[in-house]
């Protein structure tokens, strides 16, 4: 028998990264499919469900030409080592860029057309993940980067889909910066929990499907792809916050619904299963993943109340992929010494809820769903 | 399991591969030749060896180690044939004793002590040492040294969990020899003056459950306690163990929680001392993975891997790689010709996994699967910035080697080497005391 020789342990868990990254493709690839189906019958003759595959496809293809053109030194470097082509092919594959480019078709709007969302795609991947090292050394969450960029550049694109009135009195869909009503006007008689599940209504691409997102949710929890911690605190510490604004404004018993509705419509589930919980721009310990989501609740908050963006996961999920090494250096030593974790866990906690009550305890609601101060 | 919030699992299953050699019974097997390494673990060469050419039987004393003369003894009756450096299971290449086996079984018998209650505590620690018993769990330690600390001792911790995969040597052979513990107990309880026992073993090993329920009733004035655990690995590391009995942490050694660990198989060959005044002379290893017939081989220490591998018919595959032990602790060698050491409990033939390591995404399954409750991936990152101050204050002196980190990584990163490599840092730092 010919002997190799490795390094202990000798035996390796079956389960490998490039599983696990299918896996969370598989997830993403099921909400397109959702979305396509729901604008193919929901859709009007000028955004259908074939725009919806289009662009999907455009952002998986064009993220993956960022790393076709920055993987192109391989092929004639010195140092590579075996088929050329082989490895560069191993290169493109395993940057995952195909995960980040679905993720930026999926948070844009669907009138956001095909060339915007895949160069959004592209400048978040070639210029925020690339270039900061490759896949596993970006700092910030390449697929955030493609929406914020979106949201900035093509800004007339992302806003010019106007919804059916039936759905949304606001007019803009959601995730458009509908001026400074935010989302303040949809909690009103518009919105029944069968809408709010199901996802009939206009926002980004994949992110109003609250039932099958809750499903890819519990997946990639029991598959343990992503950290429940996450999710569960970002979402949980929101709707506790909304609960108590809404408490706070004498909403009587309809808080309940309310603050579900208020947390469920938006950027908050999406981006709280799939994109504050990327692995590699967030912490790794388990306390400094409560932390993060606890203070990325904390910066969305305060964007979506006080601020005239009616959208704040996006920033907030960026903000706190620059506040990562932070974060890791204060959750030091071991992960049975909590002290410090459980303090900075707390406050924070506290700190989202206050937030929310102090919004309600400066504004009522009126009939129509709106706020005034 | 307790539910953490912030803390790691401690331990995690992984799958056992057991079903190979659990079921069947041992053979026994007389090697035509059996090689003692005439070096001690630290590799100083022994004194007072015998020369090419003498006779040996069982029990002859072929040397003794350098600085507080612990004898190392043959484990068949035969001659020495030669003198002569070959590959051992530590790795290193080694000057052996080849002993040519008579297959006569002949016994230089040392003289067993008397009853328990008649034994001075003095005789029984000479006879510890005179038994030349080391650590039979894989680390090769002298055990009298554990025992004549002069320490207080509250609990004996007898570790029977063996939570490596593919192993089962103390499953098979532990079990039926498990009176020999009970024999040696009163000795080990007088000299330490422990109140209690702890019997550990996992819950799905029925074996020596029974063979706990049978000697605790046949023995009842003995106090041992059974600890069964849940089939995780690393439930019997020695940390965890101490840990589960005495709920205690300690730092270096277990004795600093008032705990002395051994592995079942070291009890039984003191058992077998003390009583019959037998030295330590055979050994069940587990031979499995990508061989014919896997199986358990009792089969005197010093035995050639090689002449396993052919026992049990031989590898099935083109290439691949030899390990001494366990899969998870234990050590590639590169060759299959390999002298087994006394401590050795398994040869396992494993296809390679010529994986190829992807970048850390962090996913901090390493942290989350930490029986020390340590952040691997930090301290790795920690290392690759030569970051000392950061290292220490990740606690990396406490790693206990046990491969998790590696093992769960879905990247494959060699974490754990990479952790070793830290922790060794720190320990020199804080040995030249900052």
């Amino acid at each position: 028998m010919e002997t190799v020789i490795e390094t202990a342990p000798q035996l390796r868990t079956k389960v490998s990264l490039t599983q696990k990254m299918f896996e969370f493709f598989g997830c993403l690839v099921a909400l397109w499919i959702y979305a396509i189906v729901f604008y193919s019958i929901k859709g009007t003759a000028e955004y259908n469900g074939l725009n919806a595959f289009v662009n999907g496809l455009a952002g998986i293809l064009f993220a993956d030409f960022a790393d076709v053109l920055y993987h192109l030194p391989v092929l004639w470097k010195k140092d590579t080592v075996g088929n050329r082509w082989k490895e560069y092919g191993y290169r493109i594959l395993h940057s995952y860029s195909f995960v980040t480019g679905l993720l930026v078709a999926l948070l844009c709007t669907i009138s956001l057309p095909w060339w915007q969302v895949g160069i959004s795609a592209f400048v978040g991947t070639f210029f925020f993940k690339l270039l900061f090292g490759g896949f596993g050394h970006n700092i910030f969450n390449p697929a955030i980067i493609g929406r914020i960029f979106a949201q900035l550049v093509f800004s007339s694109g992302m806003n010019a889909y106007k919804s059916d009135s039936a759905f949304v009195e606001t007019g803009a869909s959601l995730t458009a910066s509908n001026g400074t009503s935010g989302f303040q006007g949809l909690i009103g008689s518009h919105f029944d929990f069968g809408k709010v599940f199901l996802g009939a209504y206009y926002g980004a691409l994949g992110e109003t499907y609250l039932l099958l997102l809750l499903v890819i949710c519990v997946y990639l929890c029991v598959r343990e792809i992503i950290d429940w911690r996450v999710p569960v605190f970002y979402i949980g510490s929101l709707y506790l916050a909304f609960l108590l604004m809404f408490f706070a404004m004498k909403d009587g018993t309809y808080a309940f619904a309310d603050a579900f509705k208020y947390t469920a419509i938006g950027g908050i589930f999406f981006g709280g299963i799939l994109c504050l919980t990327d692995p590699v721009t967030s912490p790794t310990a388990r306390s400094g993943r409560i932390i993060f989501a606890l203070g990325s609740a904390f910066i969305t908050i305060l964007l979506r109340l006080f601020t005239a963006s009616p959208e704040g996961v996006a920033y907030s999920i960026l903000i706190m992929n620059f506040l990562t090494p932070l974060i890791d250096k204060v959750v030091k030593g071991r992960t049975r010494n909590n002290l410090v974790p459980t303090i900075v866990v707390c406050v924070l906690f506290l700190a989202v809820l206050a937030v929310g009550l102090t919004f309600g305890l400066q504004h009522t609601i009126q009939a129509d769903g709106r706020f005034a101060a | 399991m307790a539910f953490h919030l912030f803390r790691s699992y401690e331990a995690t299953h992984i799958p056992g591969h057991k079903e190979q050699t659990a079921d069947a019974p041992y053979v026994t097997y007389a090697p035509e030749y059996v090689y003692i390494p005439a070096f001690d673990g630290r590799g100083n060469p022994l004194n007072n060896t015998l020369k090419v050419g003498d006779a040996v039987e069982k029990g002859s004393l072929l040397g003794t180690r350098a600085p507080d003369d612990f004898p190392i003894y043959s484990s068949v009756s035969g001659t020495i044939e030669a003198i002569e450096p070959i590959l051992t299971a530590g790795g290193r290449t080694q000057k052996v004793f080849c002993i040519h086996n008579d297959k006569k079984d002949e016994w230089t018998l040392a003289k067993p002590l008397p009853s328990w209650e008649e034994a001075t505590n003095e005789q029984i620690l000479a006879a510890m040492k005179s038994s030349g018993v080391i650590g039979m769990g894989g680390a090769g330690f002298p055990t009298y040294r554990k025992y004549n600390s002069g320490k207080p001792v509250d609990v004996l911790i007898i570790n029977a969990i063996e939570c490596e995969p593919f192993l089962t040597t103390d499953y098979v052979y532990g079990a039926e020899m498990a009176e020999y513990v009970w024999k040696a107990l009163p000795y080990l309880l007088k000299v330490t003056g422990a109140k209690r026992v702890a019997f550990c073993t996992k819950k799905d090993k029925p074996a020596l459950l029974e063979a706990y329920r049978v000697n605790h009733e046949k023995y009842p004035d003995i106090p041992v306690e059974l600890y069964a655990t849940a089939d995780k690995y690393p439930m019997g590391y020695e940390r965890n163990l101490v840990t589960l009995v005495t709920k205690k942490e300690y730092m270096n050694i277990p004795i600093e929680a008032q705990a002395i660990v051994d592995n079942i198989y070291t009890f039984i060959l003191l058992g077998r001392y003390f009583t019959e005044g037998k030295t330590p002379d055979l050994r069940c290893i587990t031979v499995a993975g990508e061989v014919k017939e896997p199986k358990n081989v009792l089969t005197p220490y010093g035995v050639a891997a090689d002449d396993l591998i052919a026992l049990a018919g031989g590898e099935t595959i083109e290439k691949g790689k030899y390990i001494n032990g366990g899969p998870l602790n234990g050590n590639c060698l590169a060759s299959s010709h390999f002298a087994t050491l006394m401590q050795s409990n398994g040869v396992l033939v494993m296809k390679a996994n010529a994986f190829r390591a992807e970048p850390c995404w962090h996913c901090g399954d390493c942290c989350k699967q930490c029986p020390m409750d340590l952040q691997p991936v930090q301290i790795q990152m920690a290392l690759k910035r030569n970051d000392l101050e950061r290292m220490k204050a990740l606690h990396a002196e406490r790693c206990c080697g046990c491969g998790l980190c590696s093992f769960v990584c879905p990247a494959r990163i060699d974490v754990s080497r990479n952790v070793q490599e830290a922790k060794a840092k720190v320990l020199m730092a804080m040995k030249e005391g900052k």
